[in-house]
């Protein structure tokens, strides 16, 4: 068991981790919008740190790049999908935040529906 | 025509990191399909710049992107476990709103990675961009502040020097 | 060591459905759905390594950009429902 191999199970490990906070935090937390927090922030960690790992334990050439690509994909595209979410839900009045000390954007929309 | 080169070979390379292997069949079928899509498709990839550049410019911004992609998964990771610190209290403690914070960038590239970096943040999620204003609305977990020049250096400050240098 | 995370992913997986099952609005569900289809990709990949087929890894890197387009078209629904009646 080389040293590789412990640096891959120590990624791995990370992701199992935050896998878990993931799914805790998508039980436990109050509000839809914090909900989106664990699954955007979390997740993505998660499904990144995973396939570095997956990647480090096979190393070779090519195919260490094709599972660090999907990787990336993930990093990518998924804050966008629960960017896409969060608007969809606050425009149509899904679900609106508990607590609303600051609100800037429900101006913004007042003043566009005008 | 300097523009479809450039878009051939990336395609060319995409297909063989893609296949797996260096042989005649896959060279011979990753030609032909990335003559397609080059001949389809070519003026997506890149825009047409009306002035010129020389090479320096262009070597010191892909320096820049290598160098910023560590930067990229350091700071999404201390996000992670900020965010995770949150999940084991007793009781979930939060004071949400959405802030808006204004921006200096103009490009939509620059503007896109900003997006997804301030969602990566600890805390922060993008709900929307005013294309007017160039503002971003951004649902924060615990509103500290809310004057605007703090926000601004605790949420955006550190990367738009980054994307600045990058997109330009 | 592979088998075991990737047992435990698929747990993780049934845990999330509660949220997708109870969940009190469509964004509750849209979430959970999100992250069961990472998990169940994720473990696609810890099977790909444990049996030594490289094939899977293409089927994840499908499912990773099919997954990409499929919550952006129900967001878009969501967004302009009226339109497509």
């Amino acid at each position: 068991m080389g040293i590789r191999l412990i640096i891959a199970y120590i990624f791995m490990g990370g992701a199992i981790f935050f896998a878990i906070v993931t799914t805790i935090g998508l039980i436990r937390f109050p509000d839809v919008y914090t909900r989106i927090h664990a699954s955007a922030v979390v997740l993505t960690i998660s499904a990144v740190m995973l396939s570095f790992g997956v990647a480090i334990y096979v190393w070779e050439f090519y195919l260490s790049i094709k599972i660090m690509f999907v990787g990336l994909i993930f990093l990518i595209t998924n804050p966008l999908a629960t960017h896409a979410i969060a608007r969809a839900s606050y425009r149509r009045k899904i679900a609106c935040p508990e607590v609303r000390s600051v609100d800037d954007y429900s101006k913004y929309l007042g003043r566009d529906r005008e | 025509m300097r523009r479809k080169v450039f878009t051939f070979f990336i395609t060319l390379a995409i297909w063989i990191v893609f296949s797996g292997r260096i042989t005649d069949d896959v060279i011979f079928v990753g030609l032909i399909a990335s003559f397609i899509t080059t001949w389809l498709y070519s003026d997506l990839l890149f825009r047409s710049t009306n002035r010129r550049k020389n090479w320096a410019f262009y070597f010191k911004k892909f320096f820049y992107i290598i160098l910023f992609i560590p930067v990229f998964f350091y700071e999404a990771f201390i996000s992670a476990l900020k965010v995770s610190k949150h999940v084991f209290e007793k009781k979930p403690s939060f004071s949400p709103g959405i802030v808006k914070v204004k921006t200096t960038l103009c490009n939509v590239t620059a503007l896109t990675i900003l997006a997804n970096l301030i969602t990566l943040t600890p805390g922060t999620l993008t709900v929307d961009f005013d294309m007017r204003e160039r503002a971003f609305f951004i649902h924060w977990i615990d509103v500290t502040t809310a004057k605007e020049a703090e926000m601004r250096k605790q949420i955006i400050e550190r990367f738009e020097g980054w994307l600045e240098v990058i997109f330009q | 060591m592979i088998i075991t995370m990737a047992i435990i992913l698929v747990i993780l997986a049934m845990i999330n459905s509660y949220r997708l099952i109870v969940g009190p609005t469509i964004t509750d569900r849209l979430i959970a759905a999100d992250t069961i289809i990472i998990f169940i990709s994720l473990v696609i990949l810890l099977i790909a390594l444990y049996i030594n087929i490289e094939l899977l890894i293409d089927i994840v890197l499908a499912y990773a950009i099919l997954l990409f387009v499929d919550v952006l078209i129900f967001a878009k629904y969501f967004e302009h429902k009226e339109l497509y009646k």
